[in-house]
């Protein structure tokens, strides 16, 4: 009797003991990683503050919707702070997904013969597969873009109000024009034709690297700063090469221009004939025509010249450039991408100039470029959907980038053929688009003129806060290198980026400190200082600066800013 | 202005009284001196600055009296910095008061010590020599003006020299917050320890 009370007593601890351990694992948070793919509609809804508040992991933003990984704990939180979403896939940890462009029904058909599809905007799926291999299986001749493996929330958090750069006050600048005079059609036909007489450039074919070199032998003959291959893998196990070649700022090395292209190309019969003349032995052109003109002159931004490779098979070249460009904290300041611009289905041709909305103010003065210096019109078009070029892996990674192309849609009826040869392209179109595309290039990494002081530097900006017994004064106090050449320095200041920037009074100012008291405390000022020679030679911008204010804040905020503020000096 | 015409109105009552309570005694002393203020931030601002005053002594009943008279008070100073500024903004400070206080006195003879407590009545303005708001939509002005009564305690030793003239030293202590109302919004202590040296007349 003893005995079957002790095994008795045993068992029912056993099983409590298993009851608990059960009750324990079934309320843990899910463990296993189920991840779904969610869209979030762009809306009332989503508001700054809630995308500041909530940890949500946004992998691409569209025109009309963002689209996240989400656990069930995001899940829940979304649905507390009232984010309509709606789940595209419940399993979708360790899946490759792609955004795909799509023109109808059809498009759509042919994905879900494929894989898996979902629609999410009009013309934007998203595709992806059972076994994860979604580059390989998404038919051929789709534009598509993996979503990137980081997310993109932390450029969407900073993102400023769109700005319009001061493109209508911005002027032809001689000297530039001087420099993109030396744009030739004939170099550009002569680069389109020893592109196309590799027969294929379709990435993973000898052509291809065999064009990568040529590539890298032109630069190298320019007599740049750096040319260098960056190799990567795509698709698996296929090797390719990205050709960077570099001219280096003389006032910020670290301060970096792109403009860029993919040399690459396809066709139905790719492994054996795809010239890809306008796509994108154009934008190829371009860009080693840009490095010929500029080569001679100096600078004080670094300007690199990149031609990506495997962009058809889904942007590996840009998408592996951008990415380690973020990892190892480069300054990309601006990205011109270019990517067809030398078809003309109408006379006169124009532009169509893609941007995210951070990137406008680089559309604006694209625009005014092709007004001083290409006689080419253009249309701004900011659209984060279009993310099918090398453009959009600098998006992914926060940096401003611009995409030029003739036609969007397309209207070359040679796209992606064996006919897209030389013999089809609007050399005339061609030019302009590649001088504007140069001018604006100049304008952004500023040619140093010889006569003109050097430009300054060492620009630092930060709040201050000025305080008598009764009242505070808050101000931007201003700092920079004193250099041997100027005579004083000019004091600008813009209330956006790349936006008018005014001179402030008591400019030129004598010595290296300026004092702005006409501010206003939570506002964001931008300054740039010119150096102002003896015959009053004015020297070029400095880089933007932004004042520094998280410290002052702070270190005041108990009793001296919020008052402040409080009382309507904001 | 207003401090002006609150002095002219305190002579009046302290003639008035002088008349009519039959006071025993009444003496004039005038003085210069310094102000050590209460206030760190004050301190900081404008150091220690130059006060002036005067007072009527009215004795009235046995070893109390009555004081009234007319304080002024000049400062200058530079403006505070937080972060890494090197402008300087001159600022200047002015207080003008009236303090008011019954007092008794010690001591017969040549040498005597006064005891007091009352009140103050002080008019003062902060002034930003250099600097104004730019934009008018904010604050019309950097500088600042106000007015407050603060408790007053005073010692007073004199010391008679020749016929009706003896010198004095005089310790007072004002306590003024001031302020709330500022852009700051935060009270100030601008009131603080002041010692005053000078002559005393006996009218009669
Ligand atoms: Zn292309």
């Amino acid at each position: 009797m003893k005995r079957t009370g002790v095994i008795l007593f045993l068992a029912l601890a056993c099983g409590l003991v298993l009851a608990a351990g059960f009750l324990l694992v079934a309320a843990a948070p899910d463990a296993s990683g189920l991840v779904s793919l969610i869209r979030i509609a762009k809306g009332p809804a989503l508001t700054a503050q809630v995308l500041a508040r909530l940890p949500i992991d946004v992998r691409q933003e569209l025109a009309t919707c963002l689209l996240a990984f989400a656990d069930r704990e995001d899940l829940a939180l979304l649905r507390r702070n009232r984010v309509p979403f709606t789940v595209l896939e419940r399993n979708a940890a360790r899946r490759e997904f792609l955004v795909v462009q799509t023109s109808g029904p059809g498009d759509i058909a042919s994905l879900r013969a494929a894989g898996h599809a979902a629609a999410v905007e009009p013309q934007t799926a998203v595709f992806w597969t059972e076994q994860g291999n979604a580059a390989e299986s998404v038919p051929a001749g789709l534009p598509r873009k993996a979503l990137p493996p980081r997310s993109v929330l932390p450029y969407l958090r900073t993102r400023p109000a769109p700005v319009e750069a001061a493109a209508a006050a911005s002027a032809q600048d001689p000297f530039i024009e001087s420099i993109v005079s030396l744009v030739s059609s004939s170099d550009l036909a002569a680069h389109v034709q020893s592109l196309q007489d590799f027969q294929t450039r379709y990435a993973s074919t000898t052509n291809c690297e065999s064009a990568g070199e040529a590539l890298f032998s032109s630069c190298t003959a320019l007599g740049l700063d750096d040319v260098h291959f960056e190799p990567f893998t795509f698709s698996g196990s296929y090797m390719s090469r990205n050709v960077v070649a570099e001219k280096t700022g003389e006032t910020y090395p670290k301060e970096v221009y792109i403009i860029c292209s993919h040399y690459d190309s396809t066709s139905p019969s790719r492994l054996t004939l795809a010239p890809g003349a306008d796509d994108n032995a154009s934008g190829t052109a371009a860009v080693l025509e840009a490095a010929g003109v500029l080569a001679p002159y100096s600078f004080d931004f670094t300007v690199r010249f990149i031609s990506f490779s495997a962009e058809e098979w889904g942007l590996w070249g840009s998408r592996a450039y951008a990415a380690a460009a973020r990892a190892a904290g480069d300054h990309i300041l601006g990205v011109i991408n270019l990517d067809m611009i030398a078809y003309a289905d109408a006379m006169p041709e124009d532009l169509q100039i893609i941007v995210n909305q951070d990137s406008t103010w680089l559309a604006d003065l694209f625009l005014a470029a092709g007004s001083h210096y290409g006689v080419v019109g253009g249309t701004k078009t900011v659209d984060p959907s279009f993310v099918y070029s090398d453009h959009a892996p600098f998006w992914d990674n926060g940096y401003p980038a611009l995409l030029a192309i003739e036609d969007e849609p397309l209207t070359n009826p040679y796209y992606h053929r064996t006919t897209d040869t030389l013999d089809k392209l609007n050399l005339d179109f061609f030019t302009s688009a590649t001088r504007t595309s140069i001018g604006l290039l100049a304008e952004l990494a500023q040619p140093i003129k010889t006569g003109t002081p050097r430009t300054p530097v060492g620009v630092v900006a930060s709040w201050v806060v000025y305080r008598s017994l009764f009242n505070a004064l808050p101000a931007i106090h201003l700092a920079w290198t004193a250099q041997s050449d100027a005579a004083g320095y000019n004091v600008y200041r813009a209330p956006t980026a790349h936006g008018e920037f005014l001179k402030a009074p008591g400019s030129p100012v004598i010595g290296t400190e300026y004092t702005d008291t006409a501010v206003i405390l939570g506002t964001t000022y931008y300054y740039v200082i010119t150096a102002v020679g003896p015959t009053g030679l004015e020297s070029n911008r400095s880089r933007e600066t932004i004042p520094v204010e998280s410290s002052i804040i702070a270190s005041s905020s108990d009793r001296t800013i919020s008052p402040l503020m409080l009382r309507g000096l904001r | 202005m207003r401090s002006r015409h609150l002095t002219a109105v305190l002579a009046a009552f302290v003639l008035a009284l002088a008349v009519f309570a039959r006071a025993q005694e009444v003496s004039l002393s005038v003085g210069a001196g310094g102000l050590f203020p209460s206030s760190g931030d004050y301190r900081e601002i404008y150091g220690s600055g130059l006060s002036l005053g005067g007072d009527v002594w009215l004795k009235l009943r046995g070893r109390f009296g009555f004081a009234a008279g007319f304080g002024f008070l000049s400062d200058k100073g530079l403006a505070l910095v937080t972060g890494q500024g090197h402008a300087e903004y001159p600022l200047s400070f002015r207080r003008t008061s009236v303090p008011l206080v019954v007092f008794y006195e010690f001591g017969s003879g040549p040498a005597r010590v006064k005891l007091g407590a009352g009140a103050g009545f002080h008019s003062f303005k902060e002034t930003w020599e250099t600097v104004e708001w730019l934009d008018p939509l904010m604050r019309p002005s950097l500088s600042y003006r106000g007015h407050e009564i603060s408790p007053r305690i005073v010692m007073t030793a004199t010391l008679a020299l020749i016929g009706r003239i003896s010198v004095f030293g005089s310790a007072s202590y004002d306590s003024i917050r001031a302020g709330a109302d500022s852009a700051l919004g935060t009270t100030v202590k601008i009131g603080g320890f002041q010692l005053l040296g000078g002559l005393a007349f006996k009218i009669f």
